[in-house]
């Protein structure tokens, strides 16, 4: 004779170590053979305006100002190779990287990067974009106030959300730089 | 003693109950007792218990800041400790005791009883004993040990395992 | 029954320190990050590298909120900031690198900075950052929330266990 709570725990155990059993095959599989995107993806910014913004949406305030930048990009690309029976979605990112100041410091790794536009690609037949005159979905602002002469170049991240197991990231220089120009008045 | 009532159909739960009363059993053949082996896990439990409530303890000192380094130094120290003290208890339970059931002492004479059934569905009850040495090994069928209302009959159970162990040990 | 629950507690710190994260598993709250992750879901997380990059998931608590928010990183900068010299301090350096994050869910229409209260620009990635998400499990931890959330499944849980134990044997 086995009580209710006794079966209910059994179950809930061997759910468990099943569930956990997938988990762990399927971060294998992932890890073993990661997704690599290998199309060329073509970009292209226009020169991005640059204007003085002073309230708290930019990252500012009224007695620090900020400098903010928003662009105009074509971008072709291909994400069917990310894709596989695990794939959920996929999230694709544009950012920034602003190059450092610091002329010892020629490591970009903690380069300010800052995103612009997202998009979440999650059908699978849908997985081919093609847009011309896209607007930066998000306004860019640095840490420092300013952004006027410093010089940056454009990267595309993705991260590949599964049904379930490990997250993929990646991420592919654009092969596009930067130098933001005056303030527009 | 106290006797709980099993089914006669679980031969598990026979066998729990006979292992219970192997203390009973031995005590009429003149044998203390001896806690040492359940002293031994005793300690390393309520030892784990203790670690898990300085864990605890820490977790509500320090509000649970990882990043204050003297309260991830201690929680590491408390959790290598717990993991010790299990790992302790496995091997004692798995190379030390080995199954020991029961382990008794007679003037200078020591005693340890395994006992195991070789599956859910069989009903002999394997015992093997170790005096001084020595091994003996004898198999009672356990639903000779239950009456049919599903409790111990101690007497029967005195009877097998004197018999068997007078069959070896002729001293008093 | 006592050693079960001491077991998970000390397999759940232990988890803790490994991670370094003070909460190793965390269950989805809010439909923010959707359609990544959804109500119910168990993110794993790892909270030992020293800075994380943008397009990260991180689970941060924000002030004043007490249940932790699971939100992408927009903005990461590494700043080179001056250690205040207090007369105790030993060490050499004269100044530390901080990372400062901004974050934002997927499924909000802008940034964090409503959240992070008023004058705050930035989390910090030393002392705010809970984690870092690296794999997921869909739905199981809805049970968590129906418990929490959801006074009569609680009220039901209790009236099972509370049946269950009175007609188990022993």
């Amino acid at each position: 004779m086995h009580s209710l709570a006794q079966r209910a725990n059994t179950l809930s155990s061997i759910i468990t170590t099943g569930v956990f059993i997938v988990m762990i095959l399927v971060s294998i599989l992932t890890i073993a053979n990661p997704p690599i995107l290998n199309n060329q993806i073509r970009f292209k910014s226009a020169k991005p305006i640059v204007s003085l913004k002073n309230t708290r949406n930019y990252g500012a305030t009224k007695q620090k100002p900020k400098e903010n930048a928003k662009f105009k990009f074509d971008m072709v690309a291909d994400f069917n190779d990310l894709v596989d029976w695990n794939t959920k979605q996929v999230f694709a990112y544009v950012y920034v990287e602003i190059d450092n100041d610091d002329s010892n410091n020629n490591d970009n790794e903690n380069a300010d990067k800052i995103v612009i536009w997202d998009k979440i690609f999650d059908d699978k037949s849908k997985m081919y974009f093609n847009q011309k005159n896209i607007k930066s979905k998000y306004s860019l602002w640095d840490y420092s106030p300013e952004l006027h002469g410093r010089t940056g170049t454009f990267k595309l991240g993705y991260n590949i959300q599964p049904h379930l197991g490990p997250l993929t990231f990646g991420t592919i220089d654009l092969n596009q730089t930067i130098t933001f120009p005056e303030i527009k008045v | 003693m106290s006797f709980n009532k099993v089914s006669i159909h679980s031969v598990p739960a026979m066998r729990v109950e006979a292992d219970e009363h192997l203390g009973d059993v031995f005590e009429t053949l003149g044998y203390t007792e001896s806690f040492k082996y359940s002293d031994t896990k005793l300690i390393l439990g309520y030892s784990s218990v203790a670690l898990a409530g300085l864990m605890y303890y820490l977790e509500k000192k320090f509000k649970n800041d990882f990043t204050d380094r003297t309260y991830v130094s201690y929680l590491q120290l408390a959790v290598v400790s717990f993991f010790i003290v299990q790992f302790v208890l496995y091997c004692f339970t798995k190379f030390v005791e080995k199954g020991v059931k029961y382990h008794g002492t007679k003037k200078n004479k020591s005693i340890s009883v395994f006992t195991s059934t070789k599956s859910k569905f069989d009903p002999n009850y394997n015992i093997t004993l170790k005096l001084d040495g020595n091994t003996h090994k004898t198999t009672i069928p356990l639903n000779e040990l239950f009456f049919d209302d599903g409790f111990l009959s101690i007497d029967a159970f005195k009877s097998k395992i004197t018999g068997f162990v007078e069959s070896f040990d002729k001293s008093k | 029954m006592a050693m079960v629950v001491t077991s998970a507690f000390a397999i759940w710190k232990g988890l803790a320190v490994i991670t370094n994260s003070p909460s190793p598993l965390v269950v989805v709250l809010s439909g923010s990050m959707e359609p990544a992750f959804q109500r119910g879901d168990i993110l794993f997380l790892w909270n030992r590298e020293t800075y994380v990059d943008v397009g990260d998931i991180v689970v941060y608590n924000a002030p004043q909120r007490s249940i932790p928010i699971v939100h992408r990183v927009v903005h990461q900068h590494v700043v080179e900031e001056p250690i205040s010299k207090s007369k105790k301090s030993k060490t050499l350096e004269t100044s530390k690198k901080t990372q400062y994050l901004l974050t934002k869910g997927d499924n909000n229409e802008r940034d964090d900075l409503p959240l992070y209260g008023y004058g705050k620009n930035y989390l910090n990635r030393e002392k705010e950052i809970i984690g870092n998400v690296k794999g997921y499990i869909p739905k199981v931890g809805y049970i968590t929330i129906l418990i929490t959330e959801n006074q009569y499944f609680k009220y039901a849980m209790f009236a099972a266990l509370a049946i269950s134990a009175l007609f188990s044997q022993d």
